[in-house]
């Protein structure tokens, strides 16, 4: 067991300094625990050489500490026209990027956020900055940034019937989930909040847009980390984030199982007996060295056939047994 | 009577943002909703921080002309001379095209180092303009105003638009335009009234929450945002005092 929750971290680790290479990471977060003002830290701070690119649809004002460049896409980017073509849009934004990549340097490009891009635009901006001319570029990811509270307004046509077009497609959303290959879902712990009685409570205020305090902590906050294998296996892990002092916690295992006997925990049966239930250390370790009988049978390493072997008194029967005998 | 508290924001006990760290640019919103008007807050700001004369601050508002706003931000009579500027953007709702709003209204300047812009209900602009998105409305507006010509702005919005359940494209751009904001700014403060309505001597509650944005003056100065809660009692106009 504790071997697997170490792989965890390790996988985690190797996520966030790139070593793993993914094309494309997703970013979920919220307004009560933004991906900018905690997680994105943590690619620079696992890999120091690094150069992070802070694409600022979101903001465009401030140099986040983490990144090495930002670039201000309003400054690059034409969206008044809504007939205007892709390239005419973002032509000159993936010039502006390409001009701050060194080429042998792993690079980080960070999106944020995606809905300020077209939905139907977005695959397509994405596919210009991780491949070119069919072959991924090597030594580079791009993280996009997704806000799971914000309505996404093509769902809001697709109800209404506004337009045919939208319907038919995929929100941004879908895209990028099926497209990444990392998923890291940010919520803020709400039981540590002393601000907010319950989720209920917390949903009231947010309904009116009143924030409570205590959220956007940096210190503690959940992420879910989903990372999706070649092979097509997908693997979900918890983890508790300190990104002030870089800690990561799993807390995989931490989801408790009600069945005593499920965990192993008899403690809940302490004194309710006439015998001893519990296990000394050196009891135990002598229960676990203990070889079973019959293990191996149970092990069918042979994948189910008859294997027979010849022994000296045996004849040997030419007859095909399963011969049809008239 | 409760004792009077002074209004901190940041952790070394000062309102607006350090000017001394000419890279950082901040944004401060202000949400309210009808019935908590929030200019004595504003006032609180421009009076009560302790190095509030090195700022050059410029009023502009989108739903009260200039009169109205030089009776209500103003400098007390005891502080020091304040340099504040009032640009009228009342009839700014009528114009078509958001580069010319600012050409003609902000031409004259030039560098942006210790300008605070208070910039109220920008969002507006979403009714009167056909067609305008909360996005465009950021970049071609407010973020703008932020990189050429202030250092910081203060958004005054009123809260009453917000609503989850989307019926109309003015309604996801106004709701989008709030959701933006929470993760944009640095410091949000949001004045509500008593739930139970009435009181003879608390108005309503004032919160400093910090806003989604990354807290880079924390990571260079270790300053950060205080979070907390007040009451406030209005006592006259531009007479309100805090307390906890």
């Amino acid at each position: 067991m504790s071997l697997t929750t170490n792989n965890s971290i390790v996988l985690l680790k190797r996520t966030f300094s790139l070593k793993e290479q993914p094309s494309l990471i997703l970013v979920l977060d919220s307004l009560l625990q933004t991906a900018s003002s905690s997680l994105l830290s943590e690619f620079k701070h696992n890999n120091a050489s690094l150069n992070v690119i802070y694409i600022g649809f979101e903001n465009s004002i401030n140099k986040p500490h983490y990144a090495d460049h930002i670039i201000k896409p309003h400054q690059h980017v034409t969206l008044n026209d809504n007939e205007s073509t892709f390239d005419n849009k973002y032509l000159r934004l993936i010039k502006e990027i390409e001009s701050k990549i060194t080429i042998n340097k792993q690079t980080l490009l960070i999106i944020d956020n995606a809905l300020y891009i077209d939905s139907d635009d977005l695959l397509l901006l994405i596919n210009k900055l991780s491949y070119k001319e069919g072959e991924p570029i090597p030594n580079r990811t791009v993280l996009t940034v997704y806000h799971k509270d914000n309505v996404d307004f093509e769902q809001f046509q697709s109800k209404n019937n506004f337009s045919q077009m939208t319907t038919l497609y995929p929100s941004a959303d879908q895209i990028l989930k099926t497209e990444s290959n990392v998923i890291l879902d940010l919520n803020p712990i709400i039981k540590d909040n002393k601000f907010v009685y319950d989720e209920e409570d917390l949903d009231n205020n947010l309904n009116k847009f009143h924030i409570p305090r205590g959220f956007n902590n940096t210190k503690r906050y959940h992420v879910d980390f989903t990372n999706k294998r070649k092979s097509g296996r997908i693997s979900t892990f918890k983890f508790i984030i300190n990104s002030v002092d870089h800690e990561y916690i799993d807390d995989t295992k931490m989801l408790k199982v009600d069945n005593p006997f499920g965990n192993n925990d008899i403690s809940e049966f302490e004194g309710m007996t006439t015998f001893n239930l519990q296990m000394t250390d050196k009891q135990r370790k002598a229960k676990e060295s203990v070889e079973l009988p019959f293990m191996e049978a149970q092990q069918f390493s042979s994948g189910g056939a008859i294997v027979y072997e010849f022994e000296k008194d045996d004849d040997y029967d030419e007859e095909d047994p399963y011969e049809d005998p008239f | 009577m409760q004792q009077n508290q002074d209004l901190n924001v940041y952790s070394n006990h000062r309102i607006l943002p350090n000017v001394s760290d000419k890279e950082h640019c901040s944004l401060y919103s202000i949400l309210y909703n009808n019935g908590t008007y929030p200019l004595w807050l504003v006032n609180k700001f421009v009076n009560e921080d302790s190095q509030s004369a090195q700022y050059k601050f410029t009023v502009s508002s989108f739903i009260n002309n200039n009169k109205f706003m030089k009776q209500n931000i103003k400098q007390n009579i005891n502080s020091a001379s304040l340099d504040i500027e009032y640009i009228d953007l009342t009839l700014g709702l009528q114009a078509t095209s958001l580069s010319k709003l600012i050409d003609t209204k902000y031409n004259h300047i030039s560098s942006k180092e210790g300008r605070v812009l208070i910039l109220e209900q920008p969002e507006l602009l979403i009714s009167s303009m056909e067609g305008l998105t909360s996005i465009s409305l950021y970049n071609d507006f407010i973020n703008k105003l932020h990189n050429e010509k202030f250092q910081h702005i203060i958004i005054i919005s009123n809260i009453d638009y917000y609503n989850h359940y989307i019926n109309s494209f003015i309604q996801y751009q106004y709701t989008t335009f709030f959701q933006s904001l929470q993760y944009k700014s640095d410091v949000v403060f949001t004045v509500k009234s008593l739930k139970t309505g009435y009181a003879k001597d608390i108005s309503g509650t004032l919160s400093i929450t910090k806003g989604g944005a990354l807290d880079n003056v924390k990571h260079t100065n270790d300053v950060k945002v205080v979070e907390n809660e007040y009451f406030f009692y209005v006592v006259k106009d531009n007479v309100v005092k805090l307390f906890y």
